[in-house]
């Protein structure tokens, strides 16, 4: 055997055990899933069940309402993240040490824990409620603002940790270079900052929208009962109504939505990765 | 009660293709062992609380009967309970050993038992004693194949401050619901049984008395006046149509004072009264035509095997006992499955008020086609 | 000559109680200055408050005669090179360019000349549509400064613009920038550390040592009549000896220095190393013994035992014939300084040493 086979060999022999893995864990449920999506009652090749999740009124307006819910999540997230993440990175204050240091704390609470606290903290006779009057207090649990607060609470904290990391790479020297060129705030944000950071952004919002989209334990505790997430309505139909071929075309469904996403991210890092290497 | 785990995208597809691999998992033997003693196996899923009282009485009866050795397995519920009557099932019609000796489980699997054949030992007070102290009306749908060894029912739970006029009947019930608008909940019925007794119960009580045993989906056609019914008490419900997850979600509202009555499990409720999770305030009640409910029932898989059986016959008259009995009321807060009489007149006082009995919904699969339409026509009213 | 930039009793104190005191200084328009000074001396800091990146303690800071250490860094009539990461990587050299031009609203046409002008001007000409990622390190610097000198500043200001190159490329741009400085009449503030870089470009040289200025000069009187103790060992080659001065005389072992500054106290006595000659007269020389020999390219240094101690002279390559390991020859002492225990010097004109007989 010459040396270039051994290598060779060796080189499959390491790669086959994570690929046996990612095959088990990853590769079989997928492809049984889409298997079981297509297969009928009497074991045949069918649509009818994607003909279903895109005819049922129930199931339409699940996925208008799980888009709706993931943009709006993923757009405040965002909003708030970045903020949070510009003020620490250019602000040296006390209040912004603080932040620093507190800012990651959600990430190391267990989600179904803080579910149940920030049910305790906003239902309507919740804490909240009881320092500003019952009468004061908007519905908050079991209704879609609820679950908008919950995504954005467990969300920012992995959020703001990436726009940080894109801000603080970004050299002083280029800010001052650009204040002193005769930048204004706005401008050095619009110019340079927005544009040296949109990449990270991008990252950011492809893992906030496969992350949300598919989220069951807070919709399925915080939501209104309809129209629900895809996630609750996913497990519903495969342990409730015990149709697991929906379920799976609900899974396969979800699977491409992200797959869209994951594409524009992948796309535009090669276009970037291009722009560099030319 | 079920908890549920984070289901991400994929993981109904992952539950498929593992459902698979969890059968192959577990097997060993259950041979008489070299000191003489017989080894017989006790399969039972549900929530912690069944766990804990199987933990607690299996050593109870290894004490008394040094010769007979109950290894226990339990399996979550939401993790595949099916599976171990699959088993049961495949090793029967492979002529296999099921190593299954004890099942517990539901109406639904006596009645697969019952059109398989014989895949069940027949039990009778012949070769279990204690089955003469059974509760008659349990015992019917047992079919001979099982022992009725407790039971529980969805009772209505209510803030005895706030509700002064407490309803009797189904009818009252719904009169009071809309006389008092936000102060009443059930669960969503997808999610916990006391939620969908209420729904089971609302769409049945405009249906003959006997509609709960019909099979055939042709009774589907029937379910729309107790649907306007449900849709019509929509707006009268907590937060005006705002159904909580999960048994407990119900439970939680009427602790916190947002609801003043709510359906719910009567052991649940029990227990939480008791250990002072549900303020001394809340009592329970069960009204005409009652909630549903049902009991839990013991099964002896046969597996030809004379010396297991008579073991395992052992066992459950063992559950039937007194003491057993009396564990199920105190630490499960279940009925007893032995007829109310045999039973200190402390016990009786501590049931007086949900005694009342229960209706069991023998619909089979139409239980989950129920709740599908509810959450199409009631949910996303 | 006009006062382009004057910086007045200039104050900066970190939190730490770090900083730089008591700054005093001037530009002249056209007049390349340099801070230099071992890192950590406070040369960064000043010139950061003049670009507006500081704000000082206490002070002022004029260009033009106009007070500007109250305004933003956008708004002062200054510009900067930084040392590295100048360029903005998300944009073309000529965005780059063009970016500061487009803010003041200058026409299109006119924007696309100046920065042909400029490009041409450090030798970059055709490389508008280039990435910062495609130009080399000496190219990015040189595109750094084509866009401060868009900026038109009356003052540029440039952070240790070279230190991230490699010599030979430095001595290049070293002489680009004096060359582009006296063609536009440029008037500059250099911060470096690299003392050969500041003597070979500067027309006045800021010594800075422990966040205060040590001495301004000319770097010809830098080198030659440094005022300090710090100035002397900073600055070019020195050999040190330590002794004892009584009034006018220094004696140390059979050698007695003689300075016209009366002083009574322990002294070191600072001698170039080009100072140190072969002796050409008879009298006034010392012995010394040929101990190491360093060549150093076009000249070579030697490590000389005397009874004064080691010392090190520079000998040209064409001489070095002369000069064999471990063979004696005499030497001659030239100039010497004379550094009170407090490192100030004590007079620095020519002395006289001889040998006692």
């Amino acid at each position: 055997m010459s040396k270039k086979w051994k290598a060779t060999l060796l080189g499959i022999g390491l790669v086959m055990p994570s690929f046996l893995i990612l095959l088990i864990l990853v590769m079989y449920p997928v492809w049984s899933s889409i298997k079981t999506s297509f297969t009928g009652e009497d074991g045949q090749f069918t649509f009818e069940h994607y003909i279903y999740i895109f005819t049922e009124p129930l199931i339409l307006t699940n996925i208008r309402h799980t888009l709706t819910v993931t943009i709006l999540s993923c757009v405040f997230v965002l909003i708030i993240a970045y903020s949070i993440a510009i003020y620490l990175r250019f602000s040296q204050s006390t209040v912004a040490k603080w932040i620093n240091k507190t800012y990651l704390i959600p990430m190391f609470i267990p989600g179904v824990i803080a579910v149940y606290g920030f049910i305790n903290f906003y239902r309507d006779n919740g804490w909240v409620a009881r320092i500003i009057g019952d009468e004061h207090m908007p519905t908050i649990i079991y209704n879609v603002k609820g679950l908008l607060m919950i995504n954005i609470w467990f969300n920012i904290p992995f959020t703001t940790m990436l726009l940080i990391s894109a801000l603080q790479s970004i050299p002083n020297s280029i800010i001052e270079g650009a204040k002193d060129a005769g930048a204004n705030q706005w401008r050095l944000f619009w110019h340079f900052i927005l544009p040296l950071s949109y990449r990270t952004m991008l990252v950011a919002l492809t893992f906030l929208f496969m992350g949300i989209v598919g989220s069951f334990t807070a919709p399925f505790l915080i939501d209104k009962n309809a129209p629900q997430m895809l996630g609750v309505s996913m497990q519903q139909h495969f342990s409730v109504f015990n149709e697991i071929e929906q379920s799976s075309s609900l899974a396969v469904f979800m699977f491409l939505l992200c797959s869209i996403v994951g594409y524009f991210y992948i796309y535009s890092n090669i276009k970037e990765s291009k722009k560099e290497m030319k | 009660m079920k908890i549920f785990n984070g289901v991400k995208q994929l993981a109904a597809g992952a539950i498929i293709g593992f459902s698979a691999l969890s059968l192959v998992a577990c097997s060993n033997g259950n041979e008489a062992d070299a000191s003489g003693k017989t080894e017989i196996s006790l399969y039972s899923s549900g929530s912690k609380n069944v766990e804990e009282f199987w933990e607690t009485v299996v050593p109870m009866f290894e004490e008394e009967h040094d010769d007979i050795d109950v290894k226990f397995v339990f399996v979550p519920s939401g993790t595949g309970g099916q599976s171990t009557m699959d088993r049961i099932l495949a090793a029967k019609e492979s002529g296999n050993d099921s190593e299954v000796d004890i099942y517990e489980g539901s109406l639904e699997d006596i009645l697969r038992g019952k059109e398989t054949g014989d895949i069940f030992y027949p039990l009778t007070s012949h070769n279990v004693e204690n089955l003469s102290n059974v509760q008659e009306e349990n015992l019917a749908g047992a079919n001979d194949l099982a022992v009725p060894y407790r039971a529980s029912s969805v009772v209505l739970a209510y803030n005895e401050d706030k509700v002064t006029d407490v309803p009797d009947t189904a009818e009252e019930l719904y009169q009071w619901i809309k006389d008092h608008p936000g102060r009443f909940a059930y669960n969503d019925p997808t999610t916990g049984g006391s939620g969908s007794s209420f729904v089971l119960t609302t769409v049945y009580n405009q249906l003959e008395d006997d509609a709960m045993n019909i099979q055939d989906e042709s009774i589907m056609e029937d379910w729309d006046q107790g649907f306007d019914l449900l849709n019509e008490l929509g707006p009268y419900m907590y937060q005006e149509g705002v159904y909580p997850k999960k048994n407990q979600g119900t439970l939680d509202l009427l602790a916190n004072g947002e609801v003043d009555m709510i359906p719910a499990w009567s052991d649940m409720a029990l227990e939480q009264i008791n250990k002072g999770l549900l303020p001394e305030t809340i009592k329970l009640k069960q009204i005409q035509p009652a909630f549903t409910g049902g009991p839990a029932y013991l099964m002896l898989a046969n597996n030809d095997d004379q010396e297991r059986k008579k073991a395992a016959e052992e066992f459950l008259n063992y559950v039937l006992t007194l003491d057993v009995q009396e564990i199920v009321m105190d630490q499960m807060y279940g009925y007893p499955g032995i007829k109310w009489d045999l039973l200190s007149e402390e016990d009786q006082e501590k049931f007086a008020d949900v005694m009342d009995g229960y209706r069991i919904f023998n619909g089979g699969e139409l239980g989950s086609k129920l709740t599908e339409q509810w959450q199409k026509e009631v949910a996303a009213q | 000559m006009t006062i382009k930039l004057s910086i007045e009793n200039l104050s900066k104190i970190y939190p730490t109680g770090e900083g730089v005191q008591n700054i005093d200084f001037h530009v002249n328009e056209g007049e390349l200055v340099t801070l230099l000074g071992p890192s950590g001396c406070g040369k960064t800091t000043v010139l950061r408050s003049v670009g507006g990146f500081i704000d000082p303690t206490s002070g002022a800071i004029k260009i033009s005669n106009k007070e500007v250490h109250h305004l933003p860094s956008e708004k002062r009539p200054s510009a900067m090179v930084f040392q590295s990461y100048n360029l903005w990587p998300h944009m073309t050299v000529f965005d780059n360019l063009a970016f500061s031009l487009k803010l003041k609203k200058v026409k299109k046409k006119e924007i696309q000349m100046k920065v042909e002008e400029v490009l041409t001007l450090v030798h970059l000409t055709g490389m508008e549509k280039k990435y910062p990622s495609e130009l080399s390190g000496g190219q990015q610097q040189r595109i750094a400064l084509a866009r401060a000198l868009l900026l038109e500043p009356e003052v540029l200001l440039l952070d240790e613009p070279f230190s991230a190159l490699d010599a030979k490329l430095r001595h290049e741009l070293r002489e680009e920038l004096r060359e582009i400085q006296s063609k536009r009449n440029l008037t500059m503030l250099f911060v470096t550390h690299d003392q050969e870089e500041a003597l070979s470009i500067s027309d006045k040289i800021v010594v800075m040592n422990n966040g205060h200025i040590e001495q301004i000069d000319n770097p010809q009187e830098v080198y030659n009549a440094p005022n300090s103790l710090f100035v002397a060992q900073f600055i070019g080659r020195m050999n040190f000896i330590k002794g004892k001065s009584v009034n006018n005389t220094i004696q140390i072992g059979d050698l007695t220095f003689i300075h016209n500054d009366a002083y009574t106290g322990d002294v070191t006595i600072g001698i170039r190393p080009e100072d140190i000659q072969l002796a050409t007269a008879n009298t006034r020389n010392i012995e010394a013994q040929i101990d190491k020999i360093m060549m150093l390219g076009h000249f070579a240094e030697i490590t000389l035992k005397t009874m004064i101690g080691s010392l090190k002279m520079f000998v040209d390559r064409q001489q070095m014939e002369q000069f064999v390991l471990k063979s004696t020859i005499p030497i001659q002492l030239n100039n010497f300084l004379v550094f009170k225990e407090t490192g100030e010097v004590l007079n620095n004109r020519r002395m006289e040493v001889y040998e006692n007989i």
